[in-house]
């Protein structure tokens, strides 16, 4: 027994003490085959999966070198049958490949000919290849080229690709070298975005992820298609570009619903992309629309049902997802990664805090109690009404009024989902409210005047949830949400961790319903950022508000 | 050829083991317990028992692929075969080795499925008989009785002319009747067919003489024609030595650490197996087995893969720890509380023990087989089991410490040393064993760990196995996602209170709980408050308490006890309060212990029968007002079925070594009785009163054994072998050695009796 960082168990998760002397070095050793699952303040859990695997068979790691590392930073032996399966799994990989065949296209060749009769075998491969050319080779339909690899995945037959990509149609990009440069996680993830072709990057909100996908198109050098989650983010990815590249305006078209402009580097919005007219998606050609280079999918983890098709047509080219938060409630996780590629670069959020590139955060839940009125109601509510009932009480304004006082040097966005109740706490606070049903130009109004200074608090709904960069917010105060969505909750905390000139502390307050289906959506709300080391405190609103009981 | 006994010409098996001593005989009923069950009476019991068809073929079941291929070559040769005629006739076959033929004909000797000495062999008939009429493919000597096959023996050179005719046709089917099938129907056989008439393939070789007709529609080809073809092989191969068993050889430190992560998933997942069926009981099918319904359920719940939990059930079961309640279904049984209290050592000896023996085949249940085999039904019993484990076990141990084998290569080495036992058809059973020993741990990275192999011979293994065990950890980590980690292993009272208070996510050698609501509660109801868990999380936690794990426990704890329910069997209802007032306080209604529930409401856990006699004993006339009216509530999770732990099954190397010594003491005794009234007629037998009694007084202060003659009852006097144990009363009670009783006999009626040693005249004079 040796005194190493890691514990390796039989059901294949790694367990990552951070706090041992040896933890950060063997973090980077068994990053590149194992795929972090939860990052708390004390123990890091890994697990190696088959996709992980294959992966790192991709970026060049054998299977020696996984047993080796795991071998060498474990406390305990090594399960053997684990050893084992590495090995198996690895070994996979790369027997079927998918090359460019000079005269006959994309083929799928083998180098172990009973795998490829087995995977023709399958009723799902079949309707993806053409005529067999030889005992090694079959034709594949270039449109398929994702698909087929979506599949051979699943049979456990990863095809090493290739077939290469497209350059596109050139188009020189560099960054702009004024006062700033990459930080080194940022160019990290490029290159390992780069050197992987196309796949996910994993950054925490507020930690830059723009820039990484500025620094992509640089590298690429080539037309870019970039698809965002609404207006007010393409205009912000613009705003960046300008100020990040040697982009010009002229260079920079915007695809929305407003403006339909294709121009070298075009930003479009998932909206526009999925609108319909008679039950065509009219606006997915502008995919063919120029020879793009690289294709870039802001907020990945939203990324609608229609571009999840279209986006497995498009292998050949280039494409780079970015997101803080790959967990989806519906569990299409596993989608995104076959369709964009896999996970490139993830980083535990409080290591980034830790590097000071992120403002640490105070997490609060307030638990604020029914008034005996709505109690009642509320125990005799229908199933669907009650989450609504529970979080717009009232005696949620009390404290949400406190807060805002309790900050008062600080910019505080309170995020809701009702509009009944942002209205009603625009109105107590004396605060103006942005929600979808505020004009794009009304709403970029006042979110300047927020980034100005002028105004201090804002009551927004979940058209803030994404990409509205509000560098100055210090304080967010969740009243309402998605039920139980994690993503959501993380997006929100997302609202306030740029790093503030004086290095202050960002607050973050959820206020909870006690003894509620409230209680329960913000327990399971909460997992994510729990599990990447945000401890919750839970403060009662009457010690809140009149201070801790003195027993 | 040390074994064979050369003492005298031998004239049948039973005169061969007679001959035999006392070691060889010890060993016979080693290897073949069924001849001692029950012990036979004599050696002729005993040699007529040893060539009955059932016990050859299980012998035969325990030959190598060498041993048996002699017996087939034995039969295919004549009776009474020297020694050194047999190995002239296998010489020039591929693989001789002269030694190892010897040894493995003295085996077959010492099985008694050969008997007599090297100068003649006789294979025992019921054997011979098993190979038919064409031992080793081989027709009928007819020389004798043919003049034109005479022929051909006389002058080889015939065939190898005629063969240089011959068309490749018929050389085809001369290869095949020569090797393969000696006798094959052919129409009109008989009739006398020229040379030069011949049409067909089969008349021309008929013509010549190759193939002869044996009856009217059939054809054989004579032995020595064959012999000929195939150039006097009798086999074309002797597998004489059995594959070679490679492998790859491993520090023994490191196959006992791999091993120790299965003996702890064996004992983690068995753990939460039972204490998943004592939450919820699965009621069985009408067949006594899980339905695959429940069978995955139950896998999902325990996160074990099928194999696994297939695996866990039925060694569970087997052990004992599980039983099937009439009423509730499978649940654990009061055996598993026991195991409970004991070291992990110990918990795993019993299961792996449990394993050896067994004779169920976890792997057929819900395989891909054509028979739905459900767990836990009576489909999983093979009785051969315990048997092929022995052998798969066996060929391990054979092995140095730390040699690690693949499942091929003990394949192929079982399929040599017992074909008979390990054919195709077994190699998915023994593949199956070699994957359930892995699990277990009684093997790590495919070579027997060293506890494991304590385990394969029968030995306590909880010494070794438990300094090989990791060390335990005094602390757990808790984390803010309500998370904490066992950083190894926890000591048996601290993992179970935190089995109760969290559920488990990731067991091995470390191990991952997470707290729930669910979880808490679990706690609570099993009488923990809130304030007891605190303190033990404060006690074993190596990290501060995170906040929301206190709120959660304290939030469960808040709710816990509002709404309560509870037990009563009747009820009794009034709105007069005075009534029930007075039934509280009737004296002759104490043993109802009546308990005031609220306002007019009164509860029991008396059976309404009792209850309506009672209160009318008193004076009362209730009315039911239900004709059920009991309310059936009954808590499942402290029940516990009756089981037992499954039989040890007779297997051959659990013989102890006294019973077979037993046995044989007790058919030499049968033995010298049968001599002595081979040689002696009883009537021949007759000492004086006085002599007889001189004997008797006299073998009973030596303690040896003598023999009378007895007149029974009926007048029947019959030579008996006893040891004298007291004389009394004109009684003699003695150990009669032929029906190993102790019987009283009548000294009267006793008409002789002399020592065992000595003659007659000795013992008279």
């Amino acid at each position: 027994m040796t005194d190493g960082p890691l514990i390796v168990q039989s059901d294949k998760t790694l367990l990552l003490e951070i706090d041992h002397a040896q933890s950060v070095e063997c973090r980077q050793a068994i990053a590149p085959f194992a795929e972090l699952e939860r990052a708390p303040e004390h123990i890091h859990t890994y697990r190696i999966t088959p996709l992980g695997l294959w992966n790192a068979r991709a970026a060049g790691h054998d299977a020696e070198s996984v047993v080796d590392t795991l071998l060498k930073y474990s406390r305990y032996p090594v399960p053997h049958a684990l050893l084992i399966d590495v090995a198996e799994t690895m070994s996979r990989y790369g027997r079927l490949q998918l090359h460019m065949h000079p005269s006959h296209g994309l083929v799928l060749q083998a180098t172990d000919v009973n795998v490829l009769e087995e995977v023709l075998r399958s009723k799902k491969v079949i309707p993806l290849i053409g005529k067999r050319l030889d005992e090694q080779t079959v034709v594949v339909h270039p449109s398929e080229r994702g698909h087929l690899k979506q599949v051979l995945l699943k049979l456990g037959w990863p095809a090493e690709d290739l077939a290469g990509y497209v350059d596109g149609e050139a188009h020189p990009i560099a960054l702009s070298d004024s006062a700033w440069t990459l930080r080194p996680y940022q160019q990290e993830a490029v290159d390992g975005f780069w050197h992987g072709g196309s796949g996910v990057v994993v950054l925490p909100c507020g930690a830059g992820k723009t820039i990484v996908g500025a620094a992509a198109m640089a590298t690429a050098g080539a037309t870019t298609l970039i698809l965002v989650t609404n207006t007010v983010s393409a205009r912000q990815w613009k705003a960046e570009l300008l100020k990040r590249t040697t982009l010009t305006e002229e260079e920079i078209g915007e695809y929305s619903g407003a403006r339909k402009e294709i121009r070298p580097v075009t930003i479009a919005t998932y909206q526009v992309m999925t609108t319909r007219r008679q039950g065509v998606y009219a606006h997915l050609e502008l995919f063919d629309a120029r020879d793009w280079g690289l294709i870039i999918y802001d907020e990945v983890h939203l990324l609608p049902a229609p571009v999840f098709r279209f986006t497995a047509d498009i292998q050949a080219r280039r494409r780079l997802g970015l997101t803080a938060t790959l967990v989806r409630e519906d569990g299409m996780e596993g989608e995104v990664f076959s369709l964009i590629g896999p996970k490139r670069y993830d980083a535990p959020w409080k290591d980034i805090e830790a590097q000071g590139y992120i403002a640490p955060a105070e997490c609060v839940e307030v638990r604020v109690s029914l008034p005996e009125a709505e109690r009642r109601a509320y125990s005799i509510a229908e199933a669907e009404d009650r989450y609504r009932m529970a979080a717009t009480t009232r005696s949620k304004n009390r404290i949400v009024e406190h807060l805002v006082n309790k900050h008062p040097e600080d910019h505080v966005l309170v995020i809701g989902q009702y509009l009944d109740q942002l209205d009603e706490l625009g109105e107590h606070l004396g605060v103006p409210i942005i929600t979808g049903a505020t004009p794009v130009k009304e709403r970029e109004r006042l979110f300047q005047s927020f980034r100005d200074g002028e105004t201090r608090v804002l009551v927004v709904s979940k058209v803030a949830n994404f990409s509205v960069d509000l560098p100055e917010a210090g304080v967010a105060i969740q009243v309402s949400g998605t039920f139980g969505s994690r993503q959501e909750e993380a997006q929100r905390l997302g609202r306030v961790l740029r790093p503030k000139g004086d290095k202050r502390k960002a607050h973050f307050y959820t206020i909870v319903t006690r003894d509620t289906v409230d209680a329960d959506y913000a327990a399971h709300r909460q997992r994510f950022l729990a599990e990447q080391g945000y401890a919750y405190n839970i403060i009662d609103a009457d010690d809140l508000l009149y201070g801790p009981k003195s027993d | 050829m040390g074994t064979f006994s050369n003492v005298k010409r031998l004239r049948s098996l039973a005169d061969d083991l007679r001959n035999r001593t006392d070691a060889q005989l010890q060993f016979l009923f080693q290897q073949r317990p069924d001849l001692m069950h029950p012990v036979p009476n004599d050696v002729s019991q005993l040699a007529t028992r040893a060539t009955t068809n059932a016990s050859t073929n299980s012998a035969l079941d325990s030959l190598n692929l060498l041993e048996l291929t002699l017996c087939e070559i034995l039969a295919a040769l004549p009776d009474g075969i020297s020694l050194a005629d047999t190995l002239t006739e296998l010489e020039t076959i591929d693989g001789f080795d002269e030694t190892a033929i010897t040894n493995a004909l003295s085996n077959l000797w010492q099985l008694a499925l050969v008997w007599g000495d090297a100068t003649s062999l006789h294979l025992v008939r019921s054997v011979r008989e098993n190979y038919g009429k064409f031992p080793c493919g081989l027709g009928p000597a007819m020389a004798a009785i043919r003049r034109e096959v005479a022929e051909f023996v006389a002058d080889p050179e015939l065939i190898t002319e005629l063969l240089n005719d011959a068309s490749a046709d018929a050389k085809e089917i001369l290869i095949d009747l020569a090797w393969e099938q000696p006798q094959r129907p052919y129409k009109n056989a008989a009739r006398v067919i020229r040379p030069e008439n011949a049409k067909t393939t089969a008349e021309w070789l008929l013509a010549h003489n190759l193939i002869i007709a044996a009856e009217e529609n059939t054809i054989v080809m004579p032995r020595e024609i064959a012999m000929q073809l195939r150039g006097n092989k009798l086999v074309k191969v002797l597998p004489s030595n059995g594959p070679a068993l490679v492998g790859v050889e491993y520090p023994i430190e490191r196959i006992d650490s791999a091993g120790i992560h299965g003996v702890l998933t064996a004992l983690s997942s068995v753990e939460e197996l039972i204490s998943s069926l004592a939450n919820e009981p699965i009621s069985p099918l009408r067949s006594g087995g899980l339905a695959h319904r429940d069978f995955v359920t139950l896998g999902e719940t325990c996160s074990l893969t099928p194999a696994n939990l297939a695996l866990f059930l039925e060694v569970s079961f087997a052990a004992g720890l599980i039983a099937c309640d009439e009423t509730y279904g499978w649940m654990p049984a009061n055996e598993y509380d026991r195991w409970l209290t004991k070291s992990d050592e110990a918990r795993w000896q019993l299961l792996a023990n449990t394993w050896t023996y067994m004779d169920r085949a976890p792997h057929l249940i819900n395989s891909e087989s054509v028979e739905k085999v459900t767990a836990l039904s009576t489909l999983v019993t093979r009785t051969h089991f315990g048997a092929l484990r022995a052998s798969v076990l066996s060929l391990l141990m054979s092995l140095p410490d730390g040699q690690a084998v693949s499942t091929e290569e003990v394949l192929s080495t079982l399929a040599w040393r017992a074909p008979r036992r390990f054919s195709k058809a077994h190699n998915e059973s023994a593949a199956a064993i070699i994957a359930e020993a892995e699990l277990l741990g009684i093997t790590g990275a495919n070579a027997l760990t060293s506890y494991g192999r304590l385990v394969a011979q029968g030995d306590d293994a909880s010494a070794v196995i438990a300094k090989c065990l990791p060390p335990f950890v005094d602390h757990i980590i808790v984390q803010a996602d309500l998370t904490a980690l066992a950083p190894g292993r926890l000591p048996v009272a601290q993992r179970r209170t935190m089995a109760l208070i969290a559920e488990v996510e990731s067991s091995g050698v470390a191990t991952t709980y997470r707290f729930t609501p669910a979880s808490i509660l679990r706690a609570i109801d099993y009488g923990k408050n809130a304030g007891e868990i605190k303190d033990f999380l404060l006690g074993i936690s190596r990290t501060e308490i995170p906040q929301p794990l206190l709120y959660l426990i304290d939030d469960v704890s808040r709710k816990h006890g509002h709404l309560r329910m509870g037990h009563a069997t009747v009820y009794l209802r009034c709105d007069d309060s005075n009534i029930l007032n007075a039934l509280l306080a009737d004296k002759r209604l104490k043993p109802l212990k009546l308990r005031q529930l609220a306002e007019g409401i009164i509860i029991t856990e008396q059976s309404d029968d009792i209850v309506l006699r009672k209160l009318r004993e008193a004076g009362y006339s209730p009315t039911a007002e239900n004709a059920d009216g009991t309310l059936a509530i009954t808590a499942a999770k402290s029940n516990r079925g009756m089981g037992q732990p499954a039989v040890n099954a007779l297997i051959s190397r659990s013989n102890p070594e006294r019973y077979v010594a037993a046995a044989i003491k007790s058919i030499r005794a049968g033995e010298r009785a049968t001599q002595v009234n081979e040689t002696n007629e009883p009537s021949s037998l007759k000492t004086s009163t006085k002599e007889t009694l001189e004997v008797l007084s006299q073998a009973l202060q030596m303690g040896c054994e003598i023999w009378i003659s007895y007149s029974d009852k009926g007048g029947l006097t019959t030579a008996r072998i006893i040891e004298p144990l007291t004389i009394s009363g004109g009684f003699l009670t003695a150990f009669d050695t032929r029906t190993s009783e102790v019987k009283t006999f009548t000294i009267s009626r006793i008409s002789g009796a002399q020592f065992l040693d000595e003659p007659k005249e000795g013992a008279a004079s």
